[in-house]
């Protein structure tokens, strides 16, 4: 590659995608270095703002939840107007990559339901996930032999945590269908017309109901909104989808389309492993790529950019940091880049003392060091302004 | 290879990014078909399982993989146990050796009675030698040091001598010393690994090297045209073939990105070439070197209106279409492209593949050319008219 980019953004998970969006909407060059892929197809595509409490009871205000931090987390010091801005500038990009969303923000966490009936706290999903203000009567689609929708024990699980009711309606197994066949699957079929018209014929001999009809996370890959807009007209309620674990239908389109929007704003999609880094520069094996400035974004789920010593000293393989040591779980709070106060260029969901997994924050954090990340790359002198793109 | 096969994580990316388990309800995926097989292979003697052979060897799967499983390769050893009648197995005996198919070239198309007793493709359009005629672009537009060696792959060895002609005089233009490499048609071994013949796939890439090193005091870098090639050269062969290439190995659009300023500057002063044009990397390009380098060099040529494509891959896996077993696998996985090019009305295809080139050809019904094609028509209709812009810009 003979041009350097503005911006090399190693990683191609959510927050890779988000800062690579943020560097081209503002006219700059990206490269997105990535040895394998990032981790959207492995979840169900919502951003979670705060979900859970310390004790692991769901969050109803996040908003109100990182106010009462203030300066004591990175969250707490963002203002109610700045993540709205990021919120909405999310919502807003979403819609510009053909990701659907309801028009205005959540004003509180809704509630969607997992494949076990339980509910679970929601903020910004994509408008073919299930998701309600209330918990109501719903009616469940049970799909033959699909093996991670256990549809009658989780309508048994939704009425005794709920008190509502769950009906369920069976689809049949289609003539397409194979044994063995996962969410993925049943998606690729209905992304067809064979598939799409089996289904419609199946919705229309339904025993009618006055709830939402709820599938599994299975109404296409490519085609899920005209799919569910139709059969919405069938059953004359709304329909949407429940994720299901991996290979998951709705991080797979979160995906394909934010990619694709990316590749058609010039994103280059470097494949290879990187095996040095400088401040305008990654190498890898044969080659060198140039750009303005370097951001890391590899500590996604199967990205594995730390690893733990045995003495307990974090690094970080890839620029031969220490990081920090851990001796008690408490100081896993204090490893880290920096502070979280300085200009960073690592960009992720695992902020110092925030547990995405345990605390259904990793949308919030992912947002908040993409944009600091942004922020640092877009208003250092240096070789962005040289190129005039910001 | 043998270092990560057994560390699967069960993480299902391979099977999301999977191109041919989304137009083919039988096929399992690489995870059941890779990792999970071979496990079970090592413990007893499985039997290969059904459509193993629908793999198109892609290595989509490989390139996503967190943990480095050699999924396609796994599934290529699955193939090598599956037993076929002996006019598949002859088939496949041809197909595996391009390098033979290539040096047939010259008799033509293949007669009907044979082409079913062969069963090969009835309804996929097979390749035909081009035999455009190449002419000089002038004098070079400057000078680099590099001497290199334009490796002529058996496809473009056998049947499109015109790219090959077109791609030599352009880097010629460009300032470097060219010498086509291996000199005759020999194949690199990617098209009998593909096929599930690992075997074979090393002793066809080890006569290659071998030739390749005989010639290696003529060249400094080896500039491929085939997205395959290049990353079985660079990449598998160290790998799996326990062959290390000593020179640079790398395709010809990050070569063409070199190209003196004056190039571009002379191209820029065209008008843009009108139309839509769809930029295709290849799934082997896609996994070798990344996406978005071909688009890139499409726009910096003037094809303006190019966007990339929305396929992963487009089915033809070298001569995967051609099997009359995959001719509607290949043909649902070329339909992406087929759509996309009706809905932008483009005008052709800028693809780093020959055999990807005449599937998606026949696919969209527009010509689907290599970026060096492309980029030498432009420059000579720079030639032609582009005294006549620059004097009405001037």
């Amino acid at each position: 590659m003979s041009r350097a980019s503005d911006v090399i953004v190693i990683g191609r998970g959510p927050a890779g995608l988000l800062v690579s969006s943020l560097v081209v909407e503002q006219g700059g060059q990206v490269d997105m270095i990535a040895d394998g892929l990032g981790t959207l197809p492995l979840w169900g595509g919502q951003f979670d703002f705060r979900s859970y409490d310390n004790d692991r009871k769901p969050v109803a205000d996040p908003w109100a939840w990182w106010h009462r931090f203030g300066d004591t987390h990175p969250g707490g010091s963002v203002s109610a107007q700045m993540w709205r801005s990021w919120w909405q500038h999310l919502r807003d990009l979403w819609f510009t990559m053909e990701i659907p969303t309801e028009k205005l923000l959540p004003t509180k966490n809704r509630g969607t339901v997992t494949p076990l009936g339980r509910i679970k706290p929601a903020f910004l999903v994509p408008t073919w996930q299930f998701t309600q203000e209330y918990a109501g009567a719903i009616t469940l689609v049970g799909v033959p032999d699909l093996v991670d929708f256990p549809v009658e024990a989780m309508a048994r699980v939704y009425t005794w945590t709920t008190g509502m009711t769950a009906e369920i309606r069976w689809l049949e197994r289609s003539p397409s269908w194979r044994p063995g066949w996962n969410g993925l699957n049943w998606a690729w079929y209905l992304d067809t017309e064979e598939g799409r018209r089996w289904l419609w014929e199946q919705v229309k001999s339904f025993r009618r109901g006055s709830a939402p009809l709820v599938f599994p996370q299975i109404l296409g890959v490519d085609h899920t909104e005209s799919l569910i807009e139709v059969l919405g007209e069938l059953w004359g309620r709304g329909v949407a989808e429940i994720p299901l674990p991996p290979p998951s239908v709705g991080g797979l389109r979160l995906q394909r389309r934010w990619e694709r929007w990316l590749r058609r704003k010039g994103v280059r999609l470097v494949q290879g492993r990187v095996k040095e880094i400088g401040g305008d520069f990654a190498a890898l094996e044969g080659r060198r790529i140039h750009g303005g400035h370097v951001v890391l974004a590899t500590g996604g789920v199967l990205g594995g950019g730390l690893e733990v010593l045995i003495d307990g000293q974090v690094r970080d393989r890839l620029m031969g940091l220490s990081l920090g040591v851990v001796k008690e779980p408490e100081d896993l709070a204090s490893i880290g880049y920096r502070s979280w106060l300085e200009p960073t260029r690592v960009a992720g969901s695992a902020l110092a003392g925030c547990d995405p997994n345990r605390h259904g924050d990793g949308g919030a954090m992912m947002l908040l060091t993409s944009h600091a990340v942004f922020s640092a790359v877009s208003g250092q002198e240096g070789r962005l302004e040289h190129a005039g793109r910001f | 290879m043998r270092d990560a096969f057994d560390a699967c994580l069960k993480c299902t990316l391979c099977v999301s990014q999977c191109p041919v388990m989304s137009v083919n309800p039988d096929f399992p995926g690489p995870k059941a078909l890779g990792p999970e097989w071979y496990r079970q292979n090592q413990a007893q003697m499985t039997a290969p399982l059904p459509h193993v052979d629908d793999c198109t060897f892609c290595q989509i799967c490989e390139s996503v993989c967190p943990v480095d499983v050699p999924i396609a390769h796994l599934i290529a050893e699955q193939k090598a146990e599956k037993k076929h009648s002996l006019r598949v197995w002859l088939r496949d005996e041809i197909l595996a050796r391009p390098q033979w198919v290539a040096r047939m070239a010259w008799l033509g198309a293949i007669p009907e009675p044979m082409r079913r007793l062969g069963k090969i493709s009835p309804g996929v359009q097979l390749p035909k030698p081009r035999k455009g005629q190449v002419r000089t672009l002038g004098e070079p537009l400057g000078a680099d040091p590099r001497r290199i060696g334009l490796f002529v792959d058996c496809y473009s060895s056998g049947y499109d001598q015109e790219l090959v002609m077109r791609a030599r005089e352009l880097l010629r233009i460009w300032g470097f010393s060219v010498t086509l490499v291996p000199g005759e048609a020999q194949c690199c071994g990617a098209a009998a690994y593909a096929a599930g013949n690992p075997g074979l796939a090393k002793s066809t890439g080890h006569a290659m090297f071998r030739t390749l090193n005989r010639k290696k005091s003529d060249y400094d870098v080896i500039v491929t045209l085939n997205a395959t090639c290049d990353g079985t050269l660079r990449d598998e062969w160290p790998e799996f073939y326990g062959l290390q290439i000593t020179v640079p190995v790398i395709p010809f659009d990050e070569i063409a990105n070199q190209a003196p300023e004056l190039f571009w500057e002379q191209l820029a002063s065209l008008p843009a070439e009108p139309g839509a044009w769809i930029t295709h990397t290849t799934c082997r390009g896609k996994v070798a070197r990344g996406d978005g380098q071909l688009w890139e060099l499409a726009k910096r040529a003037g094809f303006w209106d190019a966007e990339p494509s929305d396929a992963v891959c487009c089915g033809a896996g070298g001569s995967y279409a051609f099997k009359a077993e995959h001719e509607s696998t290949a043909e649902q996985l070329a339909f992406r492209v087929r759509e996309q090019a009706l809905s932008s009305e483009a005008k052709g295809i800028i693809t780093d593949s020959g055999t990807c080139a005449i599937h998606m050809e026949q696919a969209a019904s527009i010509p689907a050319r290599h970026p060096a094609y492309w980029l030498y028509a432009r420059y000579l209709r720079y030639l032609e008219e582009g005294e006549t812009h620059e004097t009405k810009t001037s």
